[in-house]
């Protein structure tokens, strides 16, 4: 569905074009957010620190100030030690962060000498101290590093955490205030329980991300919830560790100098990142420390981060919906128009198409749609009207070419059996209507055959028109003339009248003497015929009286020599005659230009050579056959390509002279040469025959004994050596059946051999004779004669019995 | 067609020929050959028998004759049996029939045989 609709992709690419400014946009949001958040946490942590430190240092303070001035008074009133202590006692109760407070005072006199030491009860009522005596051996003061720590130092200092065994009992820390009266070293002590300020510190813990930790002057930790931290020294931390990381160094530094800062670092604690935030404790050496984690931070950031996403997911979506309807209304007229592709393109142009309402560039795509639906309906109009027009002329040129069809003669064919000869014609035009043309005329008395064929020059109508010229100024011309040359001279004076656009034909015209094979040719430009002689295996052979022809004894096709001669209609001109001879069984073949210049798809033209092999081949004496065998050839050559010119064939073939006189007409004919084994071919040609024309089997005996015993009196008695042969004729008609045998050998009547010896001879006779006694009885009528130097011996029998 | 000749010594005196195919002038001599050879002087009967001869010209009726008047020379006659019709159409135009033997079968000939033997025993002709 995406991909086919232009709408649907407009509003993905949108789609996702919004989603990834969204999301750049966003992230950066993202980024800068955390930033912030960040900061407020920074500062937040250094904001705790701040006020935890406050706090803090209130306290210390407040023991610092209390023991301070404890020693100030004390300075100034120099009291007794039971009024020492009774101060030390009101004091401590005042403050009840401090532990216990403790007075030490050195007399040169050991004895003098008197430490004393109260401190709350664990559990018991606030108000009740508990005295210890410090200046006791078992405690041995001078040995505690807070007693070492007040002497060496000279001036208020904080302890380090420490167990107070003997006195205090818990973990301690403890503020030393020594000074001299009167020379004697005096200190008073205050103790701050770590238990006190771990609490104190975990008070000031109010949320699960902030831990609080405070770092004594020397290094010791103390915090209020941490237990793994409590009381590690913070140099010592990681100090083996090579991995010990810069900032860890950096802080040291800052502590020691007091520092105020923060940082972003990992706390294995709460195994995130912490803002870590220290500031020095009031003015004492100690240090507060506040680790706050991220942990809130990322809290916070992921729900914003969520309700950005829900946000943007929203807006993407409505944004899709906007998109979505607005472009599909205005893609609304692209599919109108497409629908009306359609339409046109199944032929309906009539579809009506929406208007074209805007000005924009749809609104311009469907205005030209509208000019090319016209267009084309115009066009089609147009293609329409030209076709009528074309039909038109395409009828009249059929009805011109029917006109043209009977200018011919009109039998394509001609077959005439007394004079022996066959004609077979055939004129197709380039076009349908042409150039080409023939003519022919037998007249049977004088036995003459006059034909004509020409080719107007070019083709088409123009053409057509003066071949319908042509062809009538022929038959009129030929009505009284009959030598060739005459025939042209005459037409050729015409066409030359009238002859305006100067149109010529070539043309070839002949007069055949059916009785003794003379031909005479005359030719205006126009191709010779190709003239085909007979093979001579019998011995029909005619007498020639011509030097022009030539006895050959296998068949020879020869193209007789050009007569040159101009074409007609252009000058006068007195054109020749080319004198010829046919022999017996020859063919004539002749063709316009048409057969030899047509070309096949290489251009290639067929050319005389190939019409001279084909002829060579030609077997058969039918000219139908030998026009339809030749145009097969030409059309496999020619094959596809289209016919360059109109094309004329015309053949002729002559059966010859010899059975001119007698009119004989037979439908088999087999020839021997004389040898008395041919008469097996004679005893087939006969069955053969019989089976030809379903005559009855019952004749088939008969006739072979007739033919046997006739020409083997034939070979025998008659035969010399002009013989060349003897045939038998077949023929018959509904009654008879006749067999006429034909030799040429010298006169011989087998009929006067003499009547035969009947019965069985006698010792002494001959059996000569036998033979023709045989034919008589055995046929129904014979009849022999010698005419034109043949023997004809004419054997007849009945069909039926 | 060619001639196939078959001969058959039925006994001394007594020949026997089956004679199928064509009887022409191409295949005559060949049958005279044969019958030259065959017809000696002790043959009397020389039988023709025609169930497979299909055809006969002047020049078999040539060889017949001439054997026919061969066994006349020397006492013996010319037999035929099963002649076709056309044959027997034949020798009918020749009238040659009448001066032949005409044998139905063997069994006629054979009886005719015996007569003859009894003929030649009775009376030295």
């Amino acid at each position: 569905m995406v991909k086919n609709s232009l709408a649907a992709r407009v509003v993905l690419w949108v789609t996702l074009g919004v989603i990834s400014i969204f999301t750049v946009v966003n992230s950066y949001d993202y980024l800068l957010t955390k930033e912030l958040l960040d900061e407020q946490l920074r500062q937040l942590a250094e904001f705790e620190v701040s006020a935890s430190e406050t706090r803090a240092s209130d306290i210390l303070d407040s023991l610092e100030h209390q023991t301070n001035l404890t020693a100030a008074l004390i300075r100034e009133v120099s009291p007794s030690q039971t009024r020492l202590e009774l101060m030390l006692k009101m004091a401590l109760q005042q403050n009840e962060y401090a532990y216990g407070m403790a007075v030490v005072v050195e007399h040169e006199f050991k004895n003098e000498s008197y430490g004393s030491y109260f401190h709350r009860e664990k559990g018991a009522k606030g108000r009740q101290l508990k005295f210890v005596d410090l200046n006791t051996a078992s405690y041995a003061l001078q040995a505690k590093e807070w007693y070492k720590q007040a002497r060496q130092l000279d001036r208020p200092t904080w302890t380090e955490p420490y167990y107070d065994e003997g006195a205090g009992n818990i973990l301690m820390t403890t503020y030393l205030v020594p000074f001299e009266i009167d020379g004697r070293f005096t200190l008073i002590t205050v103790d701050l329980a770590v238990s006190t300020f771990q609490k104190l510190l975990a008070s000031m813990e109010d949320k699960q991300d902030m831990s609080i930790y405070a770092i004594t002057p020397n290094g010791h930790i103390i915090s209020g919830n941490d237990e793994a931290m409590m009381l590690q020294q913070l140099y010592e931390i990681g100090v083996n560790d090579r991995k010990r990381p810069e900032w860890f160094r950096k802080l040291l530094i800052e502590i020691k100098e007091k520092k105020t800062g923060s940082f972003l670092t990992f706390c294995p604690r709460m195994k995130e990142n912490c803002w870590i935030s220290y500031a020095p404790l009031g003015d004492t050496q100690w240090t507060m420390l506040v680790a706050y984690s991220q942990t809130s931070l990322t809290t916070q950031l992921n729900s914003y981060s969520v309700h950005r996403l829900m946000q943007m997911s929203i807006g993407i979506a409505l944004l899709i919906w906007v998109i979505w309807s607005v472009t599909r209304r205005q893609f609304l007229p692209l599919k109108e128009l497409d629908k009306a592709t359609q339409e046109f393109a199944q032929g309906k142009l009539d579809y009506v198409l929406p208007l074209a309402v805007r000005s924009d560039e749809i609104g311009s795509l469907t205005q030209s749609f509208s000019m090319m639906q016209v267009n084309l309906q115009a066009h089609i109009e147009d293609l329409k009207r030209e076709t009528q027009h074309r039909e038109r002329i395409e009828s009249d040129l059929r009805a011109a070419s029917q006109i043209q069809q009977s200018l011919l003669p009109n039998d394509h064919e001609l077959h005439n059996v007394d004079l022996g000869v066959q004609l077979s014609a055939y004129l197709k035009p380039a076009r349908t209507v042409g150039g080409d043309l023939y003519y022919y005329n037998l007249q049977e008395d004088e036995g003459r055959l006059r034909f004509v064929i020409g080719d107007v020059s070019d083709k088409g109508v123009t053409a057509a028109i003066f071949m319908a010229r042509v062809v009538t100024a022929i038959r009129a011309i030929a009505e009284t003339t009959v030598k060739p040359e005459a025939l042209l001279t005459l037409l050729n004076n015409q066409l030359i009248e009238h002859n305006d656009a100067c149109m010529f034909v070539t043309l070839l015209a002949g007069t055949l003497n059916l009785r003794n094979g003379e031909l005479e040719l005359s030719s205006a430009g126009h191709p010779m015929p190709f003239y085909l002689s007979p093979a001579k295996t019998c011995s029909d052979a005619s007498v020639f009286h011509s030097d022009k022809a030539v006895v050959n004894n296998e068949k020879t096709v020869v193209k007789i020599d050009q007569l040159n001669g101009p074409a007609l209609g252009l000058y006068p001109y007195e054109f020749e005659c080319l004198d010829w001879v046919m022999e017996s069984g020859a063919s004539l073949f002749t063709y316009t230009d048409g057969l030899d210049e047509a070309v096949n798809a290489i251009n290639e033209p067929f050319g005389e050579q190939r019409i001279q092999q084909y002829l060579d081949q030609f077997e058969s004496t039918s000219t139908s056959e030998l026009i339809t065998n030749m145009l097969k050839v030409l059309d496999q050559f020619v094959g596809d390509a289209e016919p360059a010119d109109d094309l004329t064939l015309l053949a002729i073939h002559w059966r010859g002279r010899e059975k001119i006189y007698e009119k004989d007409v037979y439908k088999k004919k087999i020839t021997i040469e004389g040898r008395k084994e041919e008469l097996e071919c004679v005893n087939l040609a006969l069955d053969d025959y019989l089976r030809e024309f379903q005559l009855p089997d019952s004749l088939s005996m008969t006739l072979q004994l007739i033919a046997e015993e006739v020409m083997v009196n034939v070979i025998n008695y008659g035969y010399d050596e002009n013989a060349q042969g003897v045939s038998l004729l077949i023929d018959h008609d509904e009654k008879l059946i006749n067999l006429t045998f034909v030799d040429r050998a010298r006169a011989f009547n087998p009929l006067e051999l003499g009547e035969p010896r009947l019965g069985l001879p006698v010792e002494g006779e001959s059996v000569g004779g036998l033979g023709i006694h045989l034919i008589k009885e055995m046929s129904d009528f014979c009849r022999y004669e010698f005419t034109s130097g043949e023997n004809r011996f004419t054997v007849s029998c009945y069909i039926t019995t | 067609m060619a001639l196939t000749i078959d001969v058959v010594n039925r006994s001394s005196n007594c020949i026997k020929v089956y004679l199928i195919g064509r009887l022409d002038t191409n295949t005559s001599p060949n049958l005279e050959e044969i019958l030259d050879g065959a017809l000696t002087k002790n043959i009397r009967i020389l039988s023709l028998d025609m169930s497979k001869l299909d055809y006969i010209s002047s020049a078999g009726l040539r060889v017949l004759f001439k054997a026919s008047k061969t066994l006349k020379a020397q006492s013996g006659e010319l037999a035929m049996m099963h002649l076709q019709p056309q044959i027997q159409k034949v020798l009918d135009i020749v009238k040659a029939l009448p001066a032949l033997t005409i044998f139905k079968d063997d069994a006629e000939m054979d009886d005719y045989l015996d007569v003859m033997q009894k003929k030649v025993i009775d009376g030295e002709d």
